[in-house]
């Protein structure tokens, strides 16, 4: 039994080399969060194209769809609470913002309830994407509430963002955003399939 | 208690640091993206070729062909990445700028869907060669954002200048830089053959 013991303890100790998800090192709990999705080059553009889409609504909607935001990182929360987790929650970020991309590329309107779920499955992936590689639950909620915080921030602005452009060029712009967004995204997925 | 510890030490060496969701790489990754297509002349040309045909031709196409190309070249990019052959695509892409330099020169006015399948067939090449160079790691996206910015910037580059086609001494100007890419997508041919 002690063997066993010392067997777990050294294997725990282990699994901290694979720090997956140390975007910087050494910046841990809710600062490392908040960079996060910053930093993660698949978070940033699903989360922009988030931003886009969600800019594309009414200002109503606008604050429904923040809502469903809300709801899917309590869900994520909650699920990761309870030891779920997601072993290729990038690829699914990917899958969404590469979806999502193709959506303001075309131009196709979605219904609001679509978009809701569309937002709610962004921040869930999102943040099972972001769990720290620490043990402490403490630093693990702090390190997930600033992602949750900045992941928001981030798909607000740029919905702010694209309300702000001149109506001439707005949706000009916003399809040939959405076309970047997705050809990266495609892209990307493609060489995930291959290797 | 040995075999439980070779067996600790085995999976001790086995978990590499993966390191595949850090910033490391992030800027060299899309630095890299973002010269390859200024580093060819030929894509240059081509892309620059995209931007002018596309204000030539007016709305809708100004903006259609722009969103198209990406979405294209990354399904080139996608049959590149997975090894998928495609014949001669060096020869596609010196003739791409021939061809879409000698529809900005004759100011050719086509279908907006012929214009289209144009366009999208020569993105087919431009994507695979792109696909083929696409490093796998960390960096790929940053990488693959690079790149497909700024061949986007390339086609406002195009567009930019093209809208002086809208006054006379302007359409002549873009006219003439329709037949100088064509004459060096000419010269990238040549090379090639």
């Amino acid at each position: 039994m002690r063997r066993a013991a010392l067997a777990a303890v050294l294997l725990l100790l282990a699994t901290a080399a694979a720090r997956a998800h140390a975007v910087v090192p050494g910046i841990g709990g809710f600062p490392g969060g908040l960079l996060h999705p910053l930093l993660v080059p698949a978070h940033v553009l699903t989360l922009i194209a988030l931003g886009l889409l969600t800019g594309s609504f009414p200002a109503r909607t606008q604050v429904c769809l923040l809502a469903s935001f809300g709801a899917g990182t309590i869900v994520a929360f909650a699920l990761i609470a309870m030891a779920f987790s997601a072993a290729q929650a990038e690829t699914y970020v990917l899958c969404l913002g590469a979806t999502m991309g193709l959506v303001l590329a075309t131009s196709l309107a979605i219904p609001a309830p679509a978009a809701a779920i569309v937002t709610a499955a962004v921040s869930g992936t999102l943040i099972f994407d972001s769990v720290p590689p620490v043990l402490s639950v403490a630093e693990t909620a702090s390190s997930l509430a600033g992602t949750a915080l900045s992941a928001l921030a981030l798909v607000a602005a740029t919905a702010i963002l694209s309300h702000a452009l001149p109506h001439r060029i707005r949706p000009i712009a916003i399809r040939i955003a959405g076309s970047w967004i997705a050809a990266s995204a495609i892209m990307v997925l493609a060489l995930r399939l291959a290797s | 208690m040995t075999r439980i510890a070779m067996i600790v030490l085995v999976t001790v060496a086995m978990t590499s640091s993966s390191l595949a969701h850090t910033a490391d790489g992030l800027a060299e990754g899309f630095a890299g993206g973002f010269l390859h297509p200024l580093l060819g002349p030929d894509h240059i040309a081509a892309m620059l070729a995209v931007g002018l045909w596309g204000a030539f031709l007016g709305a809708p196409a100004i903006f259609l062909l722009p969103v198209l190309f990406p979405l294209v070249m990354a399904a080139g990019g996608v049959l590149g990445i997975l090894g998928v052959p495609l014949p001669g695509i060096e020869i596609g892409i010196a003739v791409s700028a021939i061809v879409l330099g000698l529809m900005v020169a004759l100011a050719a006015k086509p279908h907006i869907a012929v214009a289209a399948i144009i366009v999208g067939a020569f993105a087919m090449f431009h994507g695979h060669a792109h696909g083929t160079e696409l490093p796998d790691g960390a960096n790929a996206l940053a990488y693959a954002l690079g790149f497909v910015i700024a061949t986007g910037l390339l086609h406002l580059a195009g567009i930019g200048f093209g809208l002086l086609a809208q006054y006379p001494p302007g359409r002549i100007a873009v006219r003439a830089a329709g037949g100088a890419i064509a004459v060096a997508g000419l010269v990238f041919l040549g090379r090639l053959i």
